[in-house]
């Protein structure tokens, strides 16, 4: 399911599919931890949770668009809370990171606008590459 | 709302609003053979929670249409036995500590992994109360009824203790109890495990200052025979000899760093590997620590982990000096007279008033610890009556107000008054100097009092005073 911090097998996994710019670290997701979450739910309901975490990533998506438009905190903590979560369980390091400081930015008595709207960019980008890489027909599944 | 099909235990509640979290969550569960109900909104869970029965409940602290921890108080109103495993992301660990406060039994911190899932709600399901008879661990106290009676006063700080003990010890979270010596920190460590759910288990007591560093990891760990030399045999750490009860760690600032790198892993895994062993074998141990120095200004002074101090402050208590405690120092002498006056089989009439009001004006550097040494030595060596200021012991300092004067080694001669010219132009350090010896030259060399009128802690004054003196 799920963070191994100290896991050192953990190899990370670009998602190739993505126009991924040359400013910034490629998003990552863990090949390693991604196969142990669907071993760990089992092959009758990996492919639906494949199929849910992109609805729920996506969901997350455009609700913390919308509050990042409405400059509404407690909505970005929320949906950042929920990002965390998700990032973490499948091993999206980079999206797991920008949503952790989403949700810092989003902590403090005067939120840094700018910050908060730069980082809403950034995880949009981290998203959609982690969409692609879950969209793919044979993603994180181990060959039969 | 979805169902298993329900097994002799009730089902375990899980409120969870992310669709593909609860998945996975409910998959792990499931797949462990455990009988799950779920649930999206804290409504909903409170539905479940009344229809089902559940004792257990894994409770996601941002619900869309409540906080949870609003929830949870609620759940447990409801039924103060259930036990619930909070799960909480980044910046929300306030609110898990929060939660830990008001009675959760753990808190998960997103992602987090199977193992560990799975080794919380073992947990808790252990601990989970049974019908009387059923030969399982006894009922926690509801709250409010807790016992703490071998706390004697009842001044309001102890009332705060008292209250402290009893959101605590329900909980699975780690105590970290602060306080001058003699102020009764192993008790309220006995009072917290006393009223928890693993009352019936064993508590394991372990100074880490009396115990030479070299040993301290065999003794809280244990050891394989031949690991080293004069390991003749097998050894239970206590952290092993505490399964399912509670392990007290006094002194906690005392430990190595090494070690406290060993407790640390200990309190990720909640495993532990033996001196020389390969294996490590689980444990299911809930800790309390103790320390008579200020934790924060270890951890400042890099003497103490930051992550350790993080991972043990869960939920601090703070016993009062004696000299805070009020008419306590009364009620403490007295009941103290009685009881080593039955010991010794002696009779006394009770305690003058001059007495009492000597004793309230004290300092008590050595708390209730000295003040029952003083009556102990009034019983023995008095054959009863009144206790008059005659009968205190010659060491007891008899002058109102006055707090007993401790040797300090180290410390020159200073002017009781400082003169600024005296001082401008010398390095910081020795400015310090000064100002703290002309200031414990004004209290007769009371450190407590010297360390409150400069706002430090009397282990940072102490550890001052032992360095001059070395130095």
């Amino acid at each position: 399911m799920m963070n191994k911090k100290n896991d050192v097998s953990c190899t990370p996994l670009l998602a190739r599919d993505t126009a991924v710019g040359a400013d910034r670290p490629a998003p990552v997701i863990c090949a390693v931890q991604f196969e142990r979450l669907l071993a760990e739910v089992g092959p009758a309901v990996a492919p639906d949770l494949i199929v849910q975490l992109c609805v729920d990533i996506s969901a997350a998506q455009r609700s913390l668009l919308a509050a990042v438009d409405a400059v509404d905190r407690a909505a970005i903590r929320a949906q950042s809370h929920i990002l965390i979560g998700l990032a973490g369980v499948i091993g999206a390091k980079d999206l797991h990171r920008l949503a952790v400081e989403m949700n810092d930015c989003a902590q403090l008595p005067v939120p840094d606008a700018h910050a908060i709207v730069s980082l809403a960019s950034s995880t949009g980008r981290a998203i959609d590459a982690v969409m692609l890489y879950l969209a793919r027909p044979s993603a994180g599944l181990a060959p039969a | 709302m979805s169902t298993v099909p329900p097994t002799t235990r009730p089902p375990i509640l899980l409120i969870e609003d992310t669709p593909s979290l609860m998945m996975i969550y409910r998959s792990v569960l499931t797949n462990a053979r455990l009988a799950v109900i779920t649930a999206t909104t804290a409504a909903e869970g409170l539905n479940a929670f009344h229809s089902s029965g559940a004792k257990l409940v894994l409770l996601d602290m941002v619900l869309p249409d409540r906080n949870g921890l609003d929830l949870m108080q609620d759940l447990l109103r409801l039924r103060p036995d259930t036990h619930v495993i909070v799960m909480t992301a980044h910046g929300s660990i306030n609110m898990a500590v929060e939660a830990m406060r008001a009675g959760a039994y753990e808190f998960l911190v997103k992602p987090f992994d199977e193992a560990k899932l799975l080794n919380a709600v073992a947990n808790a399901s252990g601990n989970v109360p049974t019908p009387r008879g059923a030969g399982r661990a006894p009922v926690a106290a509801p709250l409010g009824l807790t016992d703490t009676s071998a706390f004697i006063g009842s001044s309001d700080e102890m009332a705060r203790v008292h209250a402290k003990i009893a959101s605590v010890a329900r909980s699975m979270a780690t105590v970290f109890i602060t306080g001058e010596s003699g102020t009764g920190k192993e008790l309220c460590a006995l009072a917290v495990h006393g009223n928890s759910a693993r009352a019936a288990g064993p508590f394991i007591a372990l100074n880490c200052g009396a115990i030479p560093q070299d040993l301290l990891e065999s003794e809280v760990f244990g050891h394989m025979k031949g690991s080293f030399t004069g390991a003749i045999s097998d050894k239970q750490g206590a952290a092993a000899a505490a399964d399912g009860g509670t392990l007290f760690l006094d002194e906690i600032c005392e430990m190595a760093p090494a070690l406290q790198t060993k407790l640390l892993r200990f309190l990720q895994t909640t495993t532990v590997v033996p001196v020389g062993a390969v294996r490590p074998r689980k444990v299911n141990v809930r800790i309390i620590c103790a320390t008579n120095r200020d934790p924060a200004e270890a951890v400042r002074r890099g003497q103490f982990r930051e992550d350790l101090f993080y991972r043990l402050f869960v939920v601090p208590i703070h016993m009062p000096a004696l000299r805070d405690r009020g008419d306590d120092i009364d009620e403490i002498a007295q009941t103290a007279l009685t009881r080593f006056a039955n010991e010794e089989g002696k009779a006394f009439d009770g305690l003058h008033p001059d007495v009492l009001a000597l004793f309230r004006s004290m300092n008590w550097p050595g708390n209730v610890r000295q003040l029952l040494n003083v009556i102990r030595n009034i019983v023995v060596l008095q054959d009863g009556g009144t206790v008059t200021t005659a009968m205190l012991p010659e060491t007891l300092p008899q002058r109102i107000g006055t707090a007993p004067v401790l040797p300090i080694e180290g410390a020159r001669t200073a002017p009781a008054r400082l003169d600024l010219d005296a001082v401008l132009g010398r390095p910081l350090a020795e400015v310090e100097r000064l100002v703290i010896e002309a200031t414990l030259a004004q209290f007769n060399g009371s450190v407590p009092k010297a360390a409150r009128v400069l706002d430090l802690s009397p282990s940072t004054l102490y550890r001052k005073i032992e360095s001059w003196a070395k130095g």
